[in-house]
């Protein structure tokens, strides 16, 4: 039905059954991942709070907790509360961009513009305390 | 605001807050273009526009329904599902790495 709804759009820019197939994984997506939320808590939390490392790894443990605060601090401080409950839910707890769209009456276009505008101020704010190099690049 | 104690953040957390995502695509040209991206893509070798592959990188939701449509249309251009996806996760990614065994 998605399909049929939309035929006149097709432009023919690549294989009718490639475009036909972009709304069935959009839909049968959509819908799975709504069925496997369905009973699930959306819970819409704030930045995590370290508790303390029971057994780390010496080396790769001090980088990864260096950065690791760095980050929490960034989201602490350069985000807005929206962004904070967007980019949690989304990166760190890992809710489905639809099932979130859905809980937050929202769209996933939505989302994903909040998601980057987020990004961004992190990224910025990493940039300005030494963590990330200044053209974007890789994390120190 | 509700907080919830978890211990640190890992590797694979901070690449996925700290991504790059410009040049910038939206979900919606990323949705209105990723069947023509992925037909040249399997048709011809032609690499992904750059915001595009930007955008699958950054965008998990995205990314799966491209390597779920890849698998989909493999066999119109004669590829296996590994190959074409290997090919696909080699230009979104950089190499093939957790797609192809």
């Amino acid at each position: 039905m998605s399909v049929l709804s939309r035929l006149h759009k097709f432009e023919g820019r690549s294989l009718f059954t490639t475009w036909a197939y972009k709304f069935a994984i959009f839909q049968a997506g959509a819908a799975v991942r709504r069925a496997a939320w369905n009973n699930g808590d959306v819970c819409l939390h704030d930045v995590p709070e370290f508790s303390g490392i029971s057994d780390p790894e010496p080396e790769s443990y001090a980088e990864c907790q260096d950065m690791s605060e760095a980050v929490m601090k960034g989201l602490r401080r350069a985000l807005t509360p929206h962004q904070r409950r967007v980019v949690v839910a989304l990166l760190i707890e890992e809710i489905p961009f639809n099932v979130l769209a859905d809980r937050m009456d929202t769209t996933r276009g939505a989302l994903y513009k909040t998601l980057h505008d987020a990004r961004k101020r992190l990224r910025g704010y990493l940039s300005d305390e030494g963590y990330l190099p200044t053209d974007g690049g890789a994390a120190k | 605001m509700t907080y919830y104690r978890r211990e640190q953040l890992g590797p694979e957390e901070i690449e996925r807050l700290t991504a790059a995502t410009e040049p910038w695509l939206s979900y919606e040209e990323c949705f209105g273009q990723i069947d023509v991206v992925i037909d040249r893509l399997l048709a011809a070798g032609k690499s992904l526009p750059t915001r595009m592959r930007v955008h699958l990188k950054a965008c998990p939701a995205c990314y799966e329904e491209a390597v779920a449509l890849t698998s989909l249309v493999a066999e119109d251009y004669g590829l296996s599902v590994g190959d074409a996806l290997e090919r696909l996760e080699t230009e979104v990614m950089g190499v093939p790495t957790r797609l192809v065994q």
